[in-house]
């Protein structure tokens, strides 16, 4: 390549990563976040009081796209067996094996927590961002964009502004600060160990701090599988009774 | 004593100068002064009741309930429920708030169209607006037995709104922050006066304290500005606190200028002199300026108690400054030396009995510290001490430096007219009745000892916060309307420490709720086992424990990361809450209600389950409890320390007991007289016997002093008596006069143990002037020996 055109290309390069604009960041985000076609992660969340005490949870969960997820409890054994399968549209199952029952449930008690971690309902949902937040404004800091998000008038939440750090080069957010309604900063998530495995960036470590109580979830994937094929027979009410 | 009279007259200027620089520095101090009306804090850290208390307000994210009371024509409006959802919004994110529970945001667990739903009652993001929205929910609402007279009131004009507010809490530096702008920065991020930082730079911790009542005040102010259209009512504890603060701030200023006014006036109608009148009460008036003075420089706070400190040091304080006036009056009426020998002399003379009369109050008033469980009424021993013996100090020294210069003037005339005076009669009279009827006036006394005695044991004590107010006082009405409609504003707690989870310890936490329902004053009861029961109805199995341990499990699932829940359960799981809402504040049913659950709770013993009970109920006891002490070891304390120090004065075993007769003759009247009129041992009233004996001593000491001091003189027995009577009889009558008349201001106070303190003081005057002047007398002349 002769140099004037490495130059030209280098500029333009350039030119429209300035102008790349906060809704074109969040997309390739959510496109990093989701690219993978499927997944199967083995997980274990550490939960850590106030005063630092822990306790641990176990589960295995698979998801398919970001709309079909089955999410499974290991342990502790009081909690191993329940599941929730988690369907496009916001319909959700709940399997509770000491009832032997599914139940639909409502999933509009996003911003409780889940199973006693920091992490919220909706932190948990494998929904887009995109799909519930604009993008306000974007600037660079160093090697990582810092993008602001306010939540879509549809979009029930307790959070009024998001702020990620996402690296420039793989669009992997790092850390996202959440605000509410008075503007104060009351979680924030710091995702690491983002690495490359196979064709996907991922974080297998998830800290989740809740500001206001002092206690935080640390989440972290101890096996992940991509792209295995998962059909949709597996995210299906009789798989969730299944055990 | 004369080679101290003479240095008070020879460093005047110096005395003047040193009283007026020390006035003026302790007075630049007394606006520092706060008012803590905080009865919790009454009680000492350390206490086991008051730690507990604590400890359920860290562990659950608060202990003190500010409840707001919203009524309108109907709560299933779309305007009342926005305007409680602006209501319940403002207090989520208001500073100092922990947790706020109403109609919009409380979990609700249902079923509908076959969907399981654990979800807020009312979603906030989409407010019914609909007639048949609204009444589909009005019903649904009302059918449920967990908002019913909880939540909502069965008429659907009320709802009410309650917030926790933050406890005490300790946070650790950033550690990106400079040591020495720490303080700065926390102070910005918890500004006064809602907050108070403290930072300990040894352990590297910052303390923020959250000043409770300042909070509800603020969050009822912000609440009034957003000129809503329903009626807003404030109620619970910090509230009642704030109200009993304001009234305690309101009382000091204004009764105390009433009071004031009243002992001018006796005191010009007895010495017929203004500067016999400015000078006990200006007296006064600066020891009391010193005391709060440097009670603000030392950072302690105005108390319920505390708050009588000025008032009687007004009463006790001035009695010093009479007998010095009396006295160079008295000396002046003899001699008309030059006003310097005059004062030196009356000051030779009275300067002893005075210091003596001031010793053996200020052992009444530092008896509290010993015998007082009560961090208030310790602090209210320290400082009237302190004030005695300020007010002491400067009646021997500032009242005669100033009497030098400015001497009080009388025209010849007026001898003869004050021995014609009614006082000097009426003393006079007494004085001959005394003497020709002293088996009868102690035939008398006697009788009316029994018939006190008989009142004793009629004695009540209970301390009910709402009897402090008067009947027509707002916040009286609004925690009466809170009871009737929502079963109150005060909480008692039991905190159980066991595995949660376990079926087991749910079941014992049921047994238990149940049996506080049928406790009279518990209307409500709330705790984990309730959303466990409604989560197992909705799963099918009706409104039941689930019959497995599994099932727990899994209910649990569902439920643990709710809001609510970190109200009820804590520290893993290991720790739970029942909590029951009381409609009470009356001590003594508390106190019952407090050995009732402990007796219910025995057969327990032996579960792997611990317990403890908190809340109102269990500090109310302690409060009540610790009166008790209080009362009992501070008289008997202060009794036998008196009656020691009087018979060293009085180099007589056999004369401190006479001394220390009115005494005991004045408690007996003064516990009767609460016995027959009911009124019962409260924070005020248990000062009383205490603050009367110290006054009462007074007495006694100057008479006997007197006749004795009249018998070294070559007087004869009898004289001597009657001359006691006459002259240190006047100084004793006008100051009876003046407390009692100034004590009765107190009526006036809108707090009723004020009122209540007020008028059992001057039952204790008139009983001590009383006793001293008859039944000592009496008891004198029947003595006998020819002398003392």
């Amino acid at each position: 390549m002769k140099p004037l055109n490495v130059l030209i290309i280098s500029l333009l390069w350039a030119i429209t990563s300035v102008a790349q604009n906060a809704s074109e960041v969040l997309k390739k985000m959510d496109d990093a976040i989701y690219a993978p076609k499927d997944q199967s992660i083995s997980i274990k969340m550490t939960v850590y009081d106030k005063n630092g005490k822990t306790s641990v949870r176990e589960a295995t969960t698979m998801q398919k796209g970001n709309n079909k997820r089955i999410f499974r409890f290991t342990s502790p054994a009081s909690q191993a067996g329940i599941g929730i399968l988690s369907l496009p549209d916001d319909v959700m199952y709940l399997y509770m094996p000491a009832y032997e029952k599914e139940r639909r449930i409502a999933s509009s008690a996003k911003n409780q927590g889940f199973a006693g971690t920091d992490f919220s309902y909706d932190d948990m949902e494998s929904k887009s961002y995109a799909e519930k937040y604009d993008a306000i404004s974007v600037k660079t800091e160093g090697n990582d964009y810092v993008l602001e998000l306010k939540p879509k008038p549809t979009h029930k939440t307790d959070y009024t502004k998001l702020i990620i750090t996402l690296g420039k080069d793989n669009y992997y957010p790092k850390k996202v600060q959440y605000f509410d309604k008075t503007n104060n900063q009351i979680k924030e998530l710091n995702n690491s160990k983002i690495e490359k495995k196979g064709n996907y960036w991922v974080a297998t470590v998830f800290e989740m701090k809740d500001l206001r109580k002092g206690t935080k979830t640390v989440m972290e994937f101890t096996s992940v599988k991509y792209d295995s094929g998962l059909s949709d027979d597996e995210f299906t009410v009789r798989k969730l009774t299944q055990k | 004593m004369k080679k101290f009279a003479t240095v008070v007259i020879s460093k005047r200027q110096w005395i003047l100068f040193i009283t007026g620089i020390f006035t003026l520095f302790f007075a630049w101090h007394i606006p520092k002064l706060k008012v803590n009306p905080d009865v919790i804090s009454y009680l000492p850290k350390d206490d086991y009741v008051a730690m507990l208390f604590d400890s359920i307000g860290q562990t659950y994210q608060g202990n003190t309930t500010a409840v707001v009371g919203y009524k309108c024509d109907d709560v299933f409006t779309e305007k009342s429920l926005k305007e409680l959802k602006a209501i319940t919004d403002t207090l989520k994110y208001f500073p100092g708030i922990s947790s706020v529970n109403s109609l919009i945001n409380v979990i609700d667990i249902r079923e509908e169209d076959s969907v399981l739903q654990v979800v807020p009652l009312i979603d906030e993001y989409n407010i019914p607006s609909s007639k048949k929205e609204l009444d589909s929910l009005k019903n649904y609402v009302l059918s449920k037995n967990i908002y019913r007279g909880m939540l909502i009131s069965n008429d659907a004009q009320s709802t009410v709104i309650t917030a926790k507010i933050q406890p005490d809490f300790k946070i650790k530096r950033d550690s990106l922050l400079p040591k020495d702008s720490v303080l700065a920065t926390y102070v910005k991020k918890y500004p006064e006066p809602m907050f108070h930082v403290e930072y300990n730079p040894k352990t590297d911790t910052i303390y923020v304290v959250v000043n409770k009542t300042i909070v509800a005040n603020a969050l009822k102010d912000k609440l009034l500005s957003m000129k809503l259209d329903a009626q807003l009512f404030f109620g619970g504890l910090p509230y009642i606190t704030s109200d009993i603060g304001s009234i305690i701030a309101h009382d000091i200023v204004v009764l105390g200028i009433i009071a004031f006014i009243i002992i001018l006036i006796v005191l010009y109608v007895s010495f017929k002199s203004w500067r016999g009148v400015l000078m006990p009460v200006l007296a006064v008036c600066i020891a009391i300026v010193w005391v709060l003075g440097f009670m603000a420089l030392l950072g302690f706070e105005i108390t319920m108690v505390t708050n009588a400190a000025p008032v009687v040091l007004l009463a006790t304080g001035s009695a010093y400054t009479i007998h010095v006036i009396n006295r160079i009056m008295e000396v002046s009426f003899i001699e008309t030396s030059n006003i310097k020998d005059i004062i030196i002399k009356a000051l030779s003379y009275v300067a002893i009995p005075v210091f003596f009369a001031a010793v053996t109050t200020m052992i009444g008033f530092i008896s509290f510290i010993f015998g007082s469980y009560l961090v208030m009424i310790a602090q209210f021993g320290i400082f009237t001490a302190l004030g005695v013996l300020l007010s002491f100090i400067i009646a021997i020294t500032f009242v005669p430096a100033f009497l030098s210069y400015f001497p009080i003037k009388h025209k010849p005339e007026r001898i003869e007219r004050r021995k014609q005076s009614p006082l000097n009669i009426f003393l006079q009279r007494l004085y001959e009745f005394s003497i020709n009827h002293k088996k009868s006036i102690i035939a008398t006394w006697l009788v009316i000892i029994v018939f006190m005695g008989v009142g004793i044991t009629n004695l009540e004590r209970r301390v009910d916060l709402m009897d402090y107010f008067k009947e027509n006082y707002p916040i009286k009405k609004t925690e009466h309307f809170l009871r009737q409609t929502f079963g109150g504003t005060s909480y008692l707690y039991i905190n159980f420490k066991a595995d949660i989870q376990q079926l087991q310890t749910l079941q014992v936490m049921d047994s238990v709720q149940q049996f506080l329902k049928t406790l009279p004053s518990v209307t409500h009861t709330l705790s984990v086992v309730d959303i466990i029961k409604e989560m197992n109805n909705v799963m099918g199995e009706g409104k039941k424990l689930p019959n497995t341990q599994e099932k727990v499990y899994n209910l649990w699932f569902l439920i643990e990361g709710q809001e609510i829940m970190s109200q009820l359960v804590a520290n893993n799981n290991s720790e739970a809450l029942v909590q029951a809402t009381i409609n009470t504040s009356d001590s003594k049913i508390m106190a019952e209600m407090v050995t009732a659950i402990d007796k219910y709770m025995e057969k327990y013993k032996n579960a792997q389950i611990k317990y403890y009970q908190s809340g109102f109920p269990s500090i109310y006891k302690r409060l009540d409890e610790s009166l008790i002490n209080s009362q009992l070891y501070s008289l008997i304390i202060a009794i036998i320390l008196v009656y020691f120090i009087v018979s060293f004065i009085l180099k007589s075993l056999k004369n401190g007991l006479f001394a220390v007769v009115p005494i005991l003759a004045t408690v007996a009247v003064l516990f009767g007289v609460m016995g027959w009129l009911h009124i019962p041992l409260d924070v005020a009233t248990v000062l009383v016997a205490s603050v009367s004996m110290g006054i009462g001593i007074d007495y006694a000491i100057h008479l006997i002093n007197h006749v004795t001091y009249e018998q070294n003189s070559g007087l004869s027995y009898i004289d001597s008596i009657r001359n006691a009577v006459t002259i240190s009889g006047r100084a004793i009558l006008i100051n009876v006069l003046s407390v009692t008349l100034g004590f009765l201001v107190m009526l006036f106070s809108d707090l009723v143990p004020l009122q209540r303190f007020g008028l059992l003081i001057a039952v204790t005057m008139i009983t001590s002037g009383l006793t001293t002047l008859t039944l000592l007398v009496a008891l004198l002349n029947l003595n006998n020996q020819k002398s003392l």
